[in-house]
């Protein structure tokens, strides 16, 4: 299988902040419908597409919204304040477009930090390029919520784009359910709402579906940069099968399953301890009496920030994991 | 007894997530006094005592203990970690660790000397990513033996201190682990009509997990929750509760009032000293994750005075332990002897 860098990008360039999924969810609908036996949009605004069977009930989950950023006040001059939708820190914003539902436009720009000062989110805002009171008046609302204006960018082998997280998920449930191997196990593809200010629609798909087994996709980040984050994951070392972060402890049987399945494919992966951060299977796995849970992780740099950076071929790595563990 | 189970279940390693391998154990000590046993889907493992009427009461107290695991082994042959649940990396420094990898490997974690760390540096607080594991073997070797996401605990014999004080790793639960066995060992005495579960839950160290799963299978009626509590040091606020005077019950927003006076009741009529604090919201145990199930179970929480929380001297008195046990089976009892609508009404 390549990379399908065309659907990557659609992917990325799609606008779905938590909460505001919309976009996704019918681009992603429309991309899988063909493929599956039943989608359906719960009431939180998860889509769940299904494979049927009669065998072990398998769930995947990857999630559409991505962070952002909430309007929480226009004054009187057309100046926006705003609040972060899902974890950012406030000093990589400074200087940034960004771009809202609407394809309107603005710059993140700062009050005076005075030197070895903090920035912190009450002392940012955004300026949307109007002189008109009335075209800001009429144009942003508190509540409007806006993403990192990126452009994707590829290289022989790595991508950067905005929301890898989990763009990189979606994608990679997106190209298993197409090319899914026969098997009998009942197959949940769910492509989740609100992980980032979360896990909120996990809860509710994985309370519907009662899997047997649950497997997030998701990013992780790595150790190869000079961000200081001290782990054993790198980028271009395939798939990353998580062992724990601070939501999940990976059940042992899941953790034996992924690495077994990984050694007899040849599919090439490597352990994942984060010391920070949560998937959609922190919350999947202590839906009802529990559910075995574990994850596939895309090794990213620079998380949470305009521009995350992740290696093609472990997303196709992660893809061949998927199909394995769907038809095992 | 108390003391045999608290010295063989402190001595092996059961860090969160990984209950399952020791586990064993609690079947040992447990199925003498229960009708039957499973493992749940998180790894809480839960005994029940089958009663007479429809009526099911869940004790809770975790099995999992704070630990640490490998993140990255590094080229020179250390290995860099993480904890599992909340450690003061002071209370690592100077300490051997067992790493649970294809073997038990015996371990060190040391600082650099005092003559080489700068002034200004002194008075800082360690943090976890600046300690390693030493184990003395080279890279090359050390693969072999240990993976990502192998774990350990420090290395440490459960001691006994003057009269029935002890003290160990892992108190922090296992002394309420320890309690659940004293009740099932009274109740297989005295009558009960209420189902009984113990469950020794998983996970609660990294987030009350375990409790979460287990209580949504049993479903129960009343839930009693067990854990350790601050135990009196010179060092303490003047209200923390002292070591040998009997378990500690809460009084809080989240804990049922009723239950709670009539827990204290039933001490005061068998002569079991106990001891009260208060704390408004939540009590950061099981007891959240229990009683926030399903439609919502009614809770008491009662805790083992500790001193040195989540280190390797972990101190109790094991009188507290015998003693919480058998007022809880004695509050069963009373239970099973109550108007449960009344009691359980606002």
């Amino acid at each position: 299988m390549n990379f399908n860098s065309e659907l990557m990008k659609k992917l990325s360039d799609c606008f779905s902040p938590s909460g505001r999924e919309k976009n996704m969810r019918e681009m992603i609908i429309n991309e899988i419908k063909t493929y599956t036996d039943e989608i359906k949009v719960d009431a939180l605004g998860n889509v769940i597409a299904r494979k049927k069977g009669n065998g072990k009930k398998i769930l995947f989950s990857a999630h559409m919204d991505q962070i952002g950023l909430i309007i929480t006040h226009v004054d009187d001059k057309g100046i926006l304040r705003f609040s972060n939708v899902g974890g950012i820190d406030p000093k990589n914003l400074a200087g940034l477009r960004m771009v809202f539902g609407n394809g309107l436009e603005g710059v993140v720009c700062s009050e005076e930090i005075k030197d070895g000062e903090k920035i912190a989110m009450s002392s940012l805002f955004i300026d949307v390029a109007s002189t008109s009171k009335e075209f800001v008046r009429n144009n942003f609302k508190a509540g409007d919520m806006c993403i990192f204006k990126t452009e994707y960018y590829e290289t022989e082998n790595c991508v950067i784009c905005r929301a890898a997280d989990d763009r990189t998920g979606c994608y990679i449930l997106i190209e298993a359910l197409k090319n899914q191997p026969a098997t009998d196990n009942d197959v949940y593809y769910v492509f989740s709402v609100q992980e980032e200010v979360g896990p909120i629609g996990a809860k509710t798909a994985g309370y519907r579906i009662n899997p047997d087994l649950a497997i997030a996709l998701d990013v992780t980040a790595t150790g190869d940069s000079e961000d200081g984050i001290k782990m054993d994951v790198k980028l271009g070392e395939g798939a990353a099968v998580k062992l724990m972060d601070k939501s999940l402890i990976t059940h042992p049987q899941i953790k034996d399953l992924l690495t077994q399945l990984a050694v007899e494919n040849n599919i090439k992966y490597q352990y994942e301890v984060l010391e920070f951060g949560g998937t959609d299977a922190g919350a999947i796995h202590l839906l009802r009496e529990g559910v075995p849970s574990g994850v596939i992780s895309i090794p990213t740099r620079n998380l949470h920030s305009s521009g995350e950076i992740f290696s093609k071929s472990d997303v196709l790595e992660c893809i061949k994991l998927v199909q394995e563990v769907a038809a095992k | 007894m108390l003391k045999e189970f608290l010295f063989e279940a402190c001595s092996n390693q059961f860090v969160s997530g990984f209950e399952y391998i020791n586990g064993y154990m609690l079947k040992k000590y447990f199925e003498p006094y229960t009708d039957s046993s499973e493992k749940d889907k998180i790894g809480s493992y839960i005994f029940k005592q089958n009663g007479t009427s429809d009526k099911k009461i869940m004790l809770a107290a975790h099995i999992d203990e704070i630990g640490l695991m490998v993140t990255k082994i590094l080229e020179d042959g250390f290995l860099s970690f993480t904890s599992v649940g909340g450690i003061n990396p002071a209370s690592l420094v100077a300490q051997d660790v067992i790493i649970y990898g294809k073997e038990k490997i015996f371990g060190v974690i040391g600082i650099k000397p005092p003559h080489v760390i700068p002034k200004n540096e002194r008075s800082k607080a360690l943090k976890i990513k600046d300690l390693y594991i030493d184990t003395g073997y080279s890279k090359e070797k050390l693969e072999n033996l240990v993976s990502i996401g192998d774990v350990a605990t420090i290395k440490r014999d459960p001691v006994s201190l003057q009269g029935s004080v002890i003290s160990s790793k892992a108190l922090d639960d296992k002394a309420c682990v320890a309690v659940m066995l004293e009740t099932a060992k009274e109740l297989n005495k005295i009558s009960h009509k209420s189902n009984i579960f113990y469950a020794a839950t998983a996970q609660e160290e990294t987030g009350c997990r375990g409790s979460s799963a287990a209580s949504y299978k049993i479903s129960p009626d009343i839930g009693i929750v067990l854990d350790v509590g601050f135990g009196m040091t010179p060092d303490m606020p003047p209200e923390t509760a002292c070591l040998g005077n009997g378990p500690v019950i809460a009084f809080g927003g989240r804990l049922n009032l009723k239950l709670t006076k009539k827990f204290i009741e039933v001490c005061h009529t068998y002569n079991y000293s106990i001891q009260c604090e208060a704390i408004p919201s939540d009590t950061g145990t099981d007891a959240e994750s229990v009683q926030i199930n399903r439609e919502g179970v009614p809770c008491i929480l009662l805790s083992i005075p500790l001193r040195y929380m989540h280190t390797s001297v972990e101190t109790i008195d094991v009188k507290d332990v015998e003693t919480t046990g058998r007022a809880i089976a004695r509050f069963i009892n009373e239970l099973d002897n109550s108007d449960w609508g009344e009691l359980l009404c606002f």
